[in-house]
């Protein structure tokens, strides 16, 4: 039996600059989720699996190799993605918008972080599908992102996943310094008073499914995204199915969480990630973060001025679907001002309401599209 | 018509129809909660269910004694359970991204200072 030296050496002998790269690129992810904590649940599995797919000839990437099994049962057919919807719609409670319903509004106002990247990336020489992707990043919600440039620009999944999620986490960064340079400090003073409603289970049951029909019946390209996320809360509010929510929010949740950042992360070849458009995608995601939040202000600010200065401008910037960590910040930032104001539930309400809207843009982008 | 045109149009149509959707939306929630309130104070209370009967020889402060205790009980064996390393008490919670960001706000917004 023959057996050479190269035959021996085939892996250090297929290192690329571009693999080693890539390999530096998995563990720097592997930092930020492990050392800075930003959105570890899904920047780790995304870490490993960017190092995975960089090895030299590795065979979790070749065909019925690990990797590969994960991305065709889960990513490519779109299953994992709304399979942690259910899981965040177990999750979520919607009761500050139900007792708040005008703060919808808001949520829409938060979605033109979508477009006006879209515009963006066209401007940079994106085609129609790609830019679209890429504007998707606006709807600041991993699994819309996913779904959505999973079926317009597969090629870009990997960096706008990235995108979506690392930014998610500096949302309490990004989101304070747009809201001081965009609003005055008399509006950031503005009390708004609360007073809590009580909603009945029978409103919190219905809602769920007046959603999906409704917003089913009037795109149908979101059903499955809307449809995913209210079923979710509908496990929950409905408070029969302990069991089978307790599995969504967790156990589906997290091993699902687990395959598709491995996923995501096996997409991240030297090949296909390093390219001048990457940066590109980069740069443009954070800027739909920051148009997101400024139209929610702006849009508030116009709101304040019909309702005659009675509503505080920040809420505006809670609009997005970073739920709750964007209420939050709106209450700190509005603390800073005025320690006894009490913004947070209207907050959540406008919150709350972007995770929704942020759904329901990602199926208008896509039926606009003509996708599916 | 150039790309910038269709993007244009694709924004128009875009936020056109989430503002659209999502003020129905609204509307319909509006009209539910309206509808279906539920009892507000000084609102008669449906009759309720007959108070539930007592163990022999215990009464309700009892109950709840032991209510608290086994509680309590419960929070040391899964403490004891934990490893040291932890951060947190096992199953209290239900999303550690959730649970991270709430921290993150509500102590600082600038990153980890180490050391």
């Amino acid at each position: 039996m023959n057996i050479s030296l190269d035959q021996l050496l085939r892996g250090v002998l297929n290192v690329t600059p571009g693999s080693l790269f890539m390999l530096a690129v998995g563990c720097v992810l592997l930092y930020l989720a492990i050392a800075k904590e930003y959105e570890p649940m899904l920047l780790l599995p995304i870490g490993a699996g960017a190092i995975f797919a960089n090895l030299p000839l590795s065979p979790m990437i070749q065909p019925d190799g690990m990797l590969d099994v994960l991305k065709k049962a889960g990513v490519d057919n779109e299953l994992f993605p709304l399979l942690i919807f259910i899981g965040i719609g177990a999750m979520t409670d919607f009761g500050p918008l139900l007792e708040n319903p005008r703060m919808m509004l808001l949520g829409a106002a938060g979605q033109f972080g979508i477009f006006g990247t879209l515009i963006l990336a066209l401007l940079l020489g994106f085609n129609l599908n790609e830019a679209a992707s890429i504007g998707i990043i606006g709807a600041i919600d991993g699994p819309t992102s996913i779904y959505v440039s999973n079926l317009l620009a597969p090629h870009l999944l990997g960096p706008i996943t990235v995108c979506a999620y690392s930014y998610m986490s500096l949302v309490p960064i990004i989101q304070p310094p747009i809201m001081r340079l965009l609003t005055s400090k008399k509006e950031r003073l503005i009390r708004m008073p609360y007073s809590q409603r009580t909603i009945s289970r029978r409103t919190r049951i219905i809602f769920p499914i007046l959603v999906i029909v409704v917003v089913g019946t009037l795109v149908p390209m979101a059903t499955p995204l809307i449809g995913s996320l209210m079923l979710g809360n509908l496990l929950k509010e409905s408070g029969v199915v302990e069991r089978l929510t307790g599995a969504s929010s967790k156990e589906i949740a997290n091993v699902v969480t687990l395959f598709l950042g491995l996923a995501v992360g096996s997409t991240m070849r030297a090949d296909a990630f390093l390219k001048i458009q990457t940066l590109g995608i980069l740069v443009l995601g954070i800027l739909a973060f920051c148009l997101d939040i400024a139209a929610g202000l702006m849009f508030a600010k116009f709101l304040n001025f019909l309702s005659g200065g009675k509503f505080n401008p920040l809420i505006g910037s809670a609009g997005i679907s970073a739920f709750p960590m964007s209420a939050r910040v709106v209450q700190k930032v509005g603390q800073e001002e005025d320690f006894e104001n009490f913004l947070l539930m209207h907050a959540m309400g406008a919150n709350a309401s972007g995770q929704v809207a942020s759904v329901i843009a990602g199926g208008v982008l896509l039926a606009l599209m003509g996708a599916g | 018509m150039n790309l910038l045109d269709i993007g244009l149009q694709l924004t128009v149509y875009g936020m056109g129809i989430v503002f659209f959707l999502l003020a129905v939306m609204a509307g319909l929630i509006a009209l539910l909660v309206k509808f279906d309130h539920a009892p507000a104070a000084g609102e008669p209370e449906p009759a309720s269910a007959p108070a539930p009967a007592f163990p022999a020889g215990l009464d309700a402060d009892a109950i709840a004694a032991i209510t608290i205790a086994v509680r309590a009980h419960r929070s040391v064996l899964r403490k004891q359970a934990a490893p040291t390393m932890r951060r947190h008490q096992p199953g209290t919670l239900p999303s550690r991204w959730v649970a991270v960001g709430r921290t993150r706000q509500t102590t600082s917004w600038r990153t980890h200072r180490r050391g």
